[in-house]
């Protein structure tokens, strides 16, 4: 099964660097769409299904914690793991945003075996992982 | 202790954390007057509390920045293009200052800003009027960062 992922972050090099460490996971990846904010990434739900979000917090229009607010309040769209990738790791911020319903949480800065271990979890690929786990053996020092 | 104090105390270890685990970058800190040049890339991040307010404003050398843009984007050095440079710049800035809020106020009181662009073809001259400044550096060049605050600060 190819998974669709939304990345979303207001910073062009960490939707490139997410991506890279994405398609190095060793997952089926089939499409990886981005967007800037929230709001541009509601807009992209609107025809696309993302089997897991993966959200930065501070975000001009529209910040991550808003996004996962609408998507968790979606009948349509709340079963949709929806995971923060930011620099926030206050307590009340991250225990707000995985009681509203968020997936998981990653700290930047990150280790790129740090979005893999939780797309396994999220999304079960050990199976496929495995190729990720070889992958990293030589890459894991090159985003 | 004042926050001021707590982030001057804690900015060399997170900036080594951000650039080291991120970018796979190791700059030393370094004592000394500020560089004369004019090659500076800035980019500045707010971190607001109730009464005051205070200001991280980074400035990097265009060469090592397009050095770490390159390396993090996966390009040739010469191929980093100024908008790289700046988004980079900024993303250092959003880390660097997020996890020293972390750090420095545990109880999510202070609100953290959204890093924007403060020019390029800067100088040194513009953290003039920052409290603190800091110097890091390698072969490629320094990274400058300086503090500015405002308001009261009783923290």
């Amino acid at each position: 099964m190819a998974y669709n992922i939304l990345v979303v972050d207001d910073s062009m090099s960490m939707r490139a660097i997410i991506k890279k460490v994405i398609a190095m996971s060793g997952f089926d990846v089939g499409e990886i769409v981005e967007a800037g904010n929230g709001l541009e990434a509601l807009a992209k739900l609107e025809d696309f299904w993302a089997d897991v979000v993966l959200s930065d917090i501070h975000m001009p229009e529209m910040d991550g914690i808003e996004l996962l607010k609408k998507i968790k309040s979606d009948p349509l769209m709340a079963s949709m793991p929806v995971v923060m990738i930011t620099t926030e790791s206050r307590d009340e911020v991250v225990s707000g945003a995985l009681a509203m319903g968020a997936a998981g949480y990653i700290k930047k800065p990150f280790r790129p075996e740090d979005i893999k271990a939780l797309l396994v979890e999220i999304l079960g690929g050990e199976e496929d992982a495995t190729v990720g786990e070889d992958q990293s053996e030589s890459d894991d020092c090159d985003f | 202790m004042l926050l001021l104090e707590k982030i001057s105390q804690n900015l060399t270890t997170v900036i080594s954390e951000v650039l080291e685990t991120m970018f796979f970058v190791f700059l030393e800190p370094r004592s000394g007057s500020l560089p004369v040049s004019e090659d500076f890339i800035g980019a500045q991040v707010v971190i607001k509390g109730s009464d005051f307010a205070y200001e991280l404003r980074f400035l990097a050398q265009s060469r090592l920045l397009q050095q770490i843009a390159a390396d993090f984007l996966g390009l040739d050095q010469e191929t980093a293009s100024l908008a790289q440079c700046q988004d980079v710049l900024k993303e250092i800035g959003n880390m660097v200052a997020g996890n020293l809020v972390n750090i420095c106020d545990p109880e999510a009181r202070l609100e953290l800003g959204i890093p924007t662009v403060s020019g390029d073809y800067l100088t040194a001259a513009t953290l003039d009027d920052c409290v603190e400044k800091f110097i890091y550096g390698s072969d490629e060049g320094v990274l400058l960062v300086g503090l500015n605050s405002s308001g009261t600060d009783g923290k």
